[in-house]
């Protein structure tokens, strides 16, 4: 068949006098009224007019054109080049959470435009002419920018009210960012992006840290309860990510993030690497093939972090200035005397629950601190630390007896291992269990077949949600089809660590029904006794 | 004819009149997708355009009462469209149409609010004179009503503009839909085939079937019109010499059993014809 | 075809630690090698079975299939108290199959016994042609076949009962039947008396 350039042939066209009908349209839906559904069908007349109701109502609802004053109609002109819409007129109260500015425009991704025109919202042209909702779906939507399917399942949240953006990859901060809360200055970082990074400059070739010098003066060995050191010692020593990990990945004009100090910087001031880097390194190098070559694998230097006794047992403690680097832009930092504050420190007697009670008490009986350590007490860096460790080590493999330990079958435990049963028995356990993000920085090198579309944010957010910052989603959505594969553990770590800790939703769609899940992460319940 | 709209490989009705004979002239459900005209920021109701199943869109197309068109490959206009006299045309008409559009409901709502005050006025007369009556004898003069021509102001911008749905340009390419191809790539494929077999065979039966992914199965089966009618079945095309592992049919009978439907097996026999097996937990505990 | 009708002085040897069939596989059972067939190495009652001694000499099915097949046999027998239990075997399908009544007045069904790991097709048979040997598993076997070649009564649809066993002994019975069967019609909810009642019943049931 011949193309046909008719204008304005076809469709439902209302007239004059409809158009103006409408103002007096009933906003309700009509409330499904007609009683349960039936079993069976019986011929009974009863049965036939329910049925004949139902679809008169039905088609009364679908044969509804979309009718708005021109007032509260934003335009907005489709530009397939660009594959976006702009505004041409103010835009409404949807720009609070949808749209962006580009070169002082007022802009729609094509999914926001297309829904806006379904809502009622905007008055949608090419070329001087206005779309249909049937033209703006066959135009606006394509495998290039959003497809179907994607539009399909961004329109079903926007619908229930939800707020959903693309995803952005560089909102994610690493676990070890969000173990240190960085990701909330990462937010406040981003605005001022630009001035910090000339006014980190000065400091940069400057004279090297004083406080390594001093350390000795002021550092006490640290007072912390073991517990709380292993926790915190944790990322540090797992090799997992490190922020130059981040993603440098443009999506559709949004800003790249990058972290603080800038990659030069870290290199700068990173200067004798410390033992306890060594994996680090190595998974980094592996892992940040997306990253500039440059990076370095950690910004911390961590022989001149020093440990700051804030206990109750040491006379006088000063704290150092802290060092610049590791401060947000907007902080300003001295040296200072901290004797006072940690007196009012600790005040209040610890009330422990039962259960806490009981722990402490296995802790007590299993488990030693390794503060009480003479040795680990004088170590004033993590390097001293790492070094002290090391020394026990070898020790410890000195005092083997090679009969036993130099063997080709060695006892499962040694002597100072597993003090408890569900030790010994995870010692010898053959399956660990598995993290879902272990390993997954690995697996970024490899191709990513599958990619999270969507950041949702709840609906109750909209009045205090903001664009540019939007903050750390409610879900990540990745939108299949139905007909598609299970998604691989491998996938499934692949998005999980592309999404840090937020849960990742599978929207799987089948002839525009969406059915959302997810892949929840189960621990196996340990039940051994202590 | 019925025109379906193939866009990326799916099937779409946008014309209300057609998604009404489709459903009660050939029992054909498919699943409304856009967003619902009078309320659209909801999801109990949806409203056009209807999605097909490729299985429903192509029962339409072998009974010969629609036809498969996909987006004109060539545009309305070419990208230096400002210079081609019939689109300048077709802006023009548009304009002046707008325009017309504009000054007759002008004309319209002047006459609406003429014949609303015109009811009214014998309403307020008495209502004034009432008031007269309460305020004692004497008062003011009654004044006399305002013209109602003088004061009516219809700004442009209470204009009523259409947003609608349907396309307005009648550009169509025909798709042959036997042979698989980038627009619509069922044709031929062993899947597809055993499925509309199965569905095909269903509809004949007089049911009325929808997608059964909500179930995990292929098909629901209803005996009357969904809007009226549970499903009876979660209908599952299986190939028929392919080895199913009995905790499928666990699982599936399972399923089955909890919604209180029929799991229905079905095959397509060498020579075409469908078998059904019904599967259903025997209540044995 | 072999058959052998349940005698009811097997009957008699299985009751009383009959119940025991259910719970009483696990710990024991574990220490065996799976290959050598469970029930061989039992030094109880359940292997020296007069029942699971003759369905094996019906020598037509696996170790595993026959020792279903036993099971289930049991189950009907002692947990449901089914009458008229026998067992007849398949050789074709390497199956023992059962029949009994659910209740006297009841119509003759047919059980396949089967193990949970093996699987059938729907309806397509690729038999093997020769004698029984060391458990072959290309063998195809359609639903549809074995319900037709056990269900000799025309005048109600064909239907077989599937006895799926799992490696605890647990027994899941789906009903097969040839054709769409309506569901049954949802109880009456609108009466909320009604529903309830509904609901004890099938606790009552269970």
């Amino acid at each position: 068949m011949e193309p046909e350039l008719r204008p304005r042939a076809s469709g439902h066209l209302l007239s004059p006098a409809e158009l103006l009908a409408v103002r007096t349209r009933d906003h309700k839906i009509p409330q499904r009224s007609h009683g349960q559904k039936d079993f069976m069908p019986d011929g009974s007349e009863e049965q036939q007019e329910k049925l004949c109701q139902c679809r008169d109502e039905q088609w009364q609802l679908l044969r509804e054109e979309r009718v708005e004053r021109l007032g509260s109609l934003v335009k907005a002109e489709w530009k397939p080049l660009e594959g976006i819409v702009e505004l041409k007129s103010p835009a409404g109260k949807f720009w609070h959470t949808m749209g962006y500015t580009e070169h002082g425009k007022q802009c729609l991704l094509p999914e926001e435009a297309l829904y806006l025109l379904e809502c009622g919202s905007i008055q949608l042209f090419y070329k001087d002419l206005p779309l249909s909702v049937q033209e703006a779906y066959e135009n606006l939507l394509s495998q290039m920018s959003v497809s179907l399917l994607k539009y399909q399942v961004f329109s079903h949240l926007k619908r229930l009210g939800y707020i959903v953006q693309r995803f952005r990859s560089s909102t994610i901060a690493t676990p070890y960012e969000q173990q240190l809360n960085l990701d909330s200055h990462y937010q406040n970082a981003e605005k001022k992006h630009h001035k910090r990074k000339r006014s980190s400059s000065p400091w940069l070739h400057g004279k090297k840290p004083k406080t390594s010098e001093r350390t000795q003066e002021y550092a006490q060995p640290p007072q912390k309860d073991k517990r709380h050191h292993e926790s915190s010692s944790h990322p540090v020593s797992d090799g997992g990510s490190l922020p130059e990990e981040k993603v440098k990945e443009s999506d559709s004009g949004v800003a790249v993030e990058e972290t603080i100090p800038t990659a030069s910087d870290a290199v700068q001031c990173y200067q004798s690497p410390p033992v306890c880097m060594e994996d680090h390194h190595e998974s980094s190098t592996t892992t940040s093939l997306e990253s500039q070559g440059d990076t370095c694998p950690s910004r911390w230097n961590f022989t001149t972090i020093t440990f700051p006794n804030m206990g109750a047992d040491c006379p006088q403690t000063v704290l150092l200035q802290p060092d610049k680097r590791l401060l947000p832009e907007n902080v300003t930092a001295r040296e200072v005397d901290a004797t006072r504050w940690r007196k009012r420190l600790n005040q209040k007697h610890e009330k422990l629950s039962h259960k806490e009670r009981e722990h402490l008490e296995w802790e007590r009986k299993y488990k030693s601190s390794i503060n009480e350590d003479k040795e680990v007490r004088q170590c004033s860096t993590w390097q001293e630390y790492k070094a002290l460790l090391k020394k026990k080590r070898q020790q410890r493999e000195k005092n083997c007896p090679a009969h036993f330990w130099k063997q080709t079958v060695t006892p499962l435990l040694k002597p100072d291992q597993g003090l408890s049963t569900a030790d010994v028995l995870q010692q010898i356990s053959v399956l660990q269990p598995s993290h879902i993000l272990d390993g997954a920085s690995q697996l970024q090198n490899n191709s990513i077949a599958m990619k999270i579309d969507f950041d949702v944010y709840p609906a109750d957010t909209a009045s205090s949600f903001k664009k540019n910052k939007p903050g750390k989603p409610f879900v990540r959505m990745c939108v299949r089809s139905f007909d598609e594969q299970i998604p691989t553990l491998r996938a499934v770590k692949q998005l999980a660590y592309q999404s840090g800790d937020v849960p990742v939703v599978f929207a799987l769609v089948d002839n525009g029904d969406i059915a959302f899940c997810s892949f929840k992460e189960f621990k196996l319940p340990v039940d051994v006794y202590p | 004819m019925i025109r379906i709209h193939v866009l990326e490989g799916k099937a779409f009705v946008w014309n209300c009149a057609d998604v009404q004979r489709i459903r009660e002239e050939h029992r054909i459900v498919g699943t409304l997708v856009g967003a619902l005209a009078r309320k659209p920021r909801q999801n109990v109701r949806l409203g056009l355009p209807l999605q097909l199943l490729p299985e429903e869109a192509r029962l339409l197309l072998e009974k010969d009462v629609a036809t498969l068109i996909k987006n004109p490959s060539s545009k309305p206009f070419a990208d230096d469209a400002e210079q081609d006299p019939l689109f300048l045309e077709a802006v023009a008409a548009y304009q002046e149409e707008q325009e017309e559009s504009y000054m007759e409901q002008l004309r319209l709502a002047a006459e609406q609010r003429k014949a609303l005050l015109g009811s009214l006025a014998e309403r307020i007369a008495q209502g004034r004179a009432k008031k007269q009556q309460q305020k004692g004898e004497g008062g003011e003069p009654l004044s006399k009503p305002a013209d109602p021509e003088s004061s009516f102001v219809f700004p442009r911008e209470s204009m009523m503009v259409q947003l609608p749905t349907e396309r307005t340009w009648l550009g169509q390419e025909e798709v042959d839909w036997h042979l698989p191809s980038k627009e619509w790539p069922y044709g031929g494929q062993p899947e597809h085939e055993m499925r509309y077999c199965v569905f095909q065979s269903l509809w004949e039966q007089g049911y009325y079937i929808t997608s059964g992914s909500k179930f995990g199965g292929d098909f629901l089966v209803y005996p009357g019109d969904p809007m009226r009618f549970h499903a009876h079945y979660i209908a599952l095309c299986v190939t028929r010499d392919a080895p199913l592992s009995l905790c499928d049919i666990i699982s599936v009978g399972r399923l089955g059993t909890s919604v209180k439907k029929t799991v229905l097996l079905c095959s397509v026999d060498q020579d075409g014809t469908v078998v059904y097996t019904s599967l259903q937990w025997s209540g044995m505990q | 075809m072999d058959e052998a009708p349940g005698s009811s002085s097997e009957l008699g040897a299985a009751k009383g630690s009959g119940l025991l069939v259910g719970s009483s596989g696990g710990s024991d059972r574990e220490q065996e090698a799976p290959k050598t067939g469970r029930w061989e190495l039992r030094k109880d009652w359940l292997a020296a079975h007069p029942t699971l001694t003759r369905m094996t000499s019906l020598d037509v099915a696996d170790s595993s299939r026959v020792y279903a097949a036993f099971l289930v046999y049991l189950d009907l027998l002692e947990a449901r108290n089914w009458h008229e239990v026998s067992y007849v075997g398949l050789a074709e399908f390497q199956l023992v199959c059962l029949r009994g009544r659910e209740r006297e007045a009841d119509d003759l069904q047919v059980v396949v016994p089967v193990p949970v790991h093996v699987s059938f097709s729907h309806d397509w048979f690729q038999g093997r042609s020769g004698k029984l040997q060391a458990s072959q598993p290309d063998v195809n076997t359609g639903m549809r076949q074995i319900m037709k070649r056990t269900c000799t009564v025309s005048d109600s649809p064909m239907s077989i009962m599937l006895a799926i066993v799992e490696s605890d002994s647990t027994i899941v019975y789906y009903k097969l039947t040839d054709g769409l069967v309506t569901p049954d019609p949802p109880d009456n909810t609108e009466d909320a008396d009604n529903k309830q009642w509904g609901k004890k019943r099938k606790r009552l049931l269970r």
